[in-house]
């Protein structure tokens, strides 16, 4: 019982409760409201309550009614919290001074809002390379870099798309990959429901010792 | 050293009991269902391995309701978790001092 097999073991129980197809699904809806948030920021705060608070508390619900009683529950390690280190500082400050440097540039008028939008999804495809990463730390899938790949090289072709209009680009980008999540969460809940039925458990206290 | 100063837990040298051990060491906390699928266990050995690991106190047995039904849920307590430790680290051991 080494390091590597312990590993393997905390990695297949990661991947175990990645399979009901939840994950897709919730990043499916982000995406899809994603480009609504963009265009109208007054929203932020109702997405913040109902993605945030109530979320969570529903896909538990959801969790506990169907995926537990078939393929059990296990809660994972939680993270410890990254040490500061000076990587994480040199980060901090670069999104820090991007972000100035932003906001300076478009109350000056050196970069507009449709300039933001154009590049959005690219940053975005960038930044889905965090999730992508993580994923595949925690499962040993090579399958989450398909997820980084193919969101930053779409992200940049839609952004040079230039006789495309801004904001329709980011819209169609955002929607085309939420919907993709949304049908592919689906695809795997079905799946899953079909490939585990619910388990029916006698009661440990009514097992003969 | 030698092998007689070894001390190798009986308790988690046991197969199942290993499964077990290593299952939950490397989470927080996991079901009966959760632990039978993975380790390969039917429910009335992996009910009989439980009851040991909770007499030698190594893990913990929580009992709820989930949906009207039975929920049993299992941790690792501290205990258990540095026997774990300390087995592995006597395991490793053996293995090094081989020639």
């Amino acid at each position: 019982m080494n390091e590597q097999n312990l590993i393997e073991i905390e990695q297949k129980s990661y991947s175990e409760m990645m399979q009901d197809g939840f994950t897709e699904i919730l990043l499916g809806l982000i995406l899809l409201v994603f480009p609504v948030l963009i265009v109208r920021p007054e929203f932020v705060s109702i997405f913040v309550v109902i993605y945030i608070f109530f979320m969570p508390h529903l896909l538990e619900a959801i969790r506990k009614k169907h995926v537990y009683p078939r393929i059990g529950y296990v809660k994972l390690k939680e993270e410890e919290p990254p040490k500061l280190s000076i990587g994480i500082i040199a980060v901090v400050l670069l999104i820090f001074v991007s972000v100035i440097v932003i906001l300076y540039s478009l109350s000056i008028g050196i970069i507009d809002r449709y300039f933001i939008w154009r590049w959005l999804p690219t940053v975005f495809g960038f930044i889905t390379w965090g999730p992508s990463l993580y994923l595949k730390e925690k499962t040993g899938q090579n399958k989450y870099y398909l997820l980084g790949t193919s969101m930053t090289i779409s992200g940049v072709v839609v952004s040079l798309a230039g006789s495309i209009p801004a904001e329709f680009a980011m819209t169609v980008y955002m929607v085309s990959w939420g919907l993709f999540f949304l049908v592919l969460g689906l695809i795997r809940l079905l799946v899953f429901i079909r490939k585990y039925p619910v388990i029916d458990t006698p009661g440990v206290d009514s097992v003969e010792l | 050293m030698s092998y007689d100063d070894m001390e190798i837990d009986k308790l988690i040298h046991e197969p199942a009991r290993l499964k077990i051990m290593a299952q939950l060491y490397v989470v927080e906390e996991a079901d009966f269902i959760f632990l039978m699928r993975q380790t390969g266990l039917t429910w009335g050995n992996l009910s009989s391995h439980m009851s040991k690991l909770e007499s030698a106190e190594y893990i913990e047995v929580r009992k709820e309701f989930l949906d009207k039904k039975p929920h049993t849920i299992l941790k690792l307590t501290s205990k258990g978790r540095d026997a774990f430790r300390r087995y592995r680290g006597a395991l490793n051991q053996v293995f090094k001092d081989l020639p």
